[in-house]
């Protein structure tokens, strides 16, 4: 019996992802302005893994639900309303994750938020030159992949220290030693919290099965498999990446079968470098929150 | 003095540092001339301008623009080409993969041949494995500062 936190207990404390301290100041400015837009409110929002999961999972709630699942950050705005989105940063507000550092993967401050910004981007432009996948699905999905993690860390940074000892041997991936610690891994408390929180099944998906995509539902593949290529160039970029980042396996079939190969992926860096550009500068902050 | 991905920066003062955060599999290059304390960093992504089609706006994109460009942006701050000290840091890889994500050991490949076609010795190769690299050039000594995630910083 392993002596950490079981998965459905990491999953039970997380009633909250918290989004990033210096966000909700400007957010609430802007819903407190006499005009916003949609597209301000989504650009702000975009930002932030914790905030973009509490937004999708409030527009996918029983009260605010309809027959379709929300699946962008875009259509979550139009269905909530911005009073429902002041009482929502208020909320956020409350959460007590960050008011302890976050151990367990190597993070130094906002290295989540800079690294889930860059697959996000990553996933999006991805998706604008293949055609197959929404932009913005793609983007949203890429943007809170790895909400599991912030759980997982927060719930259990002593069983992740004992996880980065056994990194790469006897475990060649991140993955393999948390199972062999924990009894599962973070993509594992991901999906359960996206399915929790009544997210719709393609990022939940995404959550579960971006490190290994040829698992996904042929209906999802394409979305899962982007996240995953997304996943890998932007660790290759190095955005907020930690000690846990390099150790994972690449689905080269999964890559394959969606046309994906070196020569494109790498043709996309310098539109990835520039969109990254605009949204985090060289010391790494994230500008549009400073 | 913080030089950001695809960008490069040289500094004649002293007391500058010049860092770079997270390399990941790019590679940080420094050159430093000690006597003149001149220093300057170049944080390249790809190893080839020639294979992205069009010329690239940002030659510190690439190792074949950036490098010599850094190097001759050291020669206008006036450094001494005969004393300069060329230090290699990132290149990270992913788990093996047969035919994607390469792009650390691509880079390294080409840097042999970059910097011997320049007639740099390199002094330290701090590449390849699996960490994210932040890199500290303090001008005063040559000395780079080394930090990867939940490691001690270590000097090269």
């Amino acid at each position: 019996m392993s002596k950490h936190a079981r998965l459905d207990a990491v999953v039970e404390l997380t009633t909250s992802i918290p989004c990033a301290p210096l966000i909700l100041p400007k957010l609430q400015r802007s819903l407190l302005g006499s005009y916003v837009t949609t597209q301000e409110l989504q650009s702000i929002i975009e930002l932030d893994p914790g905030l973009a999961t509490s937004v999708l999972r409030m527009a996918n709630s029983a009260y605010f639900a309809r027959d379709q699942k929300c699946e962008s950050i875009a259509n979550a705005i139009l269905r909530l309303g911005t009073a429902a989105l002041s009482r929502l940063t208020v909320t956020s507000q409350a959460g007590n994750w960050l008011n302890q550092p976050v151990k367990g993967y190597g993070w130094e401050h906002g290295d989540l938020c800079r690294h889930s910004l860059c697959v996000a981007v990553t996933a999006e432009v991805l998706s604008m030159s293949g055609g197959v996948v929404d932009p913005g699905v793609a983007y949203t999905a890429g943007l809170i992949h790895d909400v599991g993690k912030l759980a997982l860390a927060y719930a259990n940074s002593e069983g992740l220290d004992e996880v980065s000892k056994l990194v790469p041997a006897p475990y060649p991936t991140w993955e393999d030693a948390e199972k062999a610690v924990l009894g599962y891994c973070s993509a594992d408390v991901s999906g359960k919290l996206l399915q929790r929180w009544g997210l719709p099944p393609a990022l939940v998906e995404v959550a579960t099965y971006y490190l290994h995509p040829s698992c996904a539902s042929a209906e999802n593949l394409a979305l899962v498999t982007t996240v995953h290529a997304a996943k890998s160039i932007a660790t290759e970029l190095g955005y907020g990446v930690g000690m846990d980042g390099f150790y994972f396996e690449v689905d080269e079939d999964a890559l394959t079968k969606l046309d994906f190969t070196e020569e494109k992926l790498q043709a996309c860096v310098p539109a990835i470098v520039e969109r990254m550009d605009d949204v985090v500068s060289p010391d790494g902050v994230i500008k549009a929150l400073s | 003095m913080v030089i950001g991905v695809a960008d490069m920066k040289v500094s004649s003062e002293p007391e500058e540092v010049l860092v770079t955060y997270a390399l990941g599999s790019c590679l940080g290059i420094t050159l430093h001339d000690p006597g003149k304390c001149i220093g300057g960093l170049l944080h390249l992504m790809l190893p080839d301008s020639k294979s992205h089609g069009r010329s690239s706006p940002r030659p510190a994109m690439f190792l074949d623009t950036g490098l010599p460009l850094l190097l001759e942006t050291m020669l206008d701050a006036g450094a001494d080409r005969h004393a300069l000290r060329c230090k290699v840091f990132g290149g990270a890889q992913l788990l093996s993969a047969d035919n994607f994500f390469r792009i650390g050991a691509q880079n390294i490949d080409a840097c042999y041949k970059v910097t011997a076609a320049l007639g740099l010795r390199v002094q330290v190769w701090e590449v390849s494995g699996r960490v994210n690299r932040t890199i500290r050039l303090f001008n005063r000594t040559g000395e780079v500062h080394v930090r990867v995630p939940a490691r001690p910083e270590f000097v090269r």
